[in-house]
């Protein structure tokens, strides 16, 4: 039942995303080079109606906060995403619109999920060597969150208000800032 | 974008890296090839 579900989430999802543009790697090279904002907004207004949306679940008693996945914070994951960016304004494509695009029958798309298996294949084989070093030094006290979830094993960084206000105030930014960007550089 | 909605630093983190990255590396690597 949980992987028919999944399909039928991440078939939407996917769908979505083509529609939406996010997986046209010309909109995504656009805005990266600042002269089209559209799908900027639309990530923005993504990123903060899904968090305050989570937040108010939780909030309410709707949603358990076991369904969390926050991932351990350490310096290999600005390293990872500086590595991700290039990769990402080169070919126009992340890990899951390239995916999506593949879907919808891209053929450079292949190409780029191919390199990124190629990619993880080499992480796995370097991954021994590194395990120790600087690349995994937590920081912010590793699983770090800004809101309060309820789980204990979480750092809150913003812990003096409740976690529906931190993460309702972020949502509001995330929001505002989609509100107020032009949808083009053009004047 | 999971690990933002979440209000996890490493989601923070992570996108940080990749738009300071990716930003400057595709008006460099556009205006380049003269596009």
């Amino acid at each position: 039942m949980k992987i028919i579900l999944a399909i039928l989430i991440g078939g939407l999802f996917g769908f979505v995303l083509e529609k939406s543009g996010a997986a046209n790697p010309e909109k995504i090279i656009n805005m990266l080079r600042l002269k089209d904002f559209h799908l900027m907004k639309v990530i923005l207004l993504a990123i903060g109606l899904a968090s305050l949306t989570l937040f108010l679940l939780m909030a309410a008693g709707i949603m358990g906060n076991f369904h969390l996945s926050v991932k351990t914070s350490y310096i290999g994951v600005i390293v990872g995403g500086c590595i991700l960016g290039v990769g990402w304004a080169m070919s126009g494509f992340c890990p899951g619109t390239g995916v999506v695009a593949a879907g919808a029958g891209r053929k450079d798309a292949l190409f780029f999920i191919l390199g990124g298996l190629v990619g993880s294949f080499l992480f796995t084989l370097i991954y021994g060597a590194i395990k120790s070093g600087f690349l995994f030094e937590k920081i912010g006290g590793g699983s770090a969150v800004l809101a309060h979830t309820g789980v204990a094993k979480h750092v809150v960084l913003i812990d003096f208000l409740p976690g529906l206000v931190v993460a309702g105030g972020i949502a509001f930014v995330f929001m505002a800032a989609a509100w107020i960007l032009p949808a083009s550089d053009e004047k | 974008m999971s690990g933002m909605m979440q209000t996890s630093l490493s989601g923070y983190l992570f996108a940080m890296g990749t738009f300071l990255t990716a930003i400057p590396f595709a008006i460099w690597f556009y205006n380049k090839k003269g596009e």
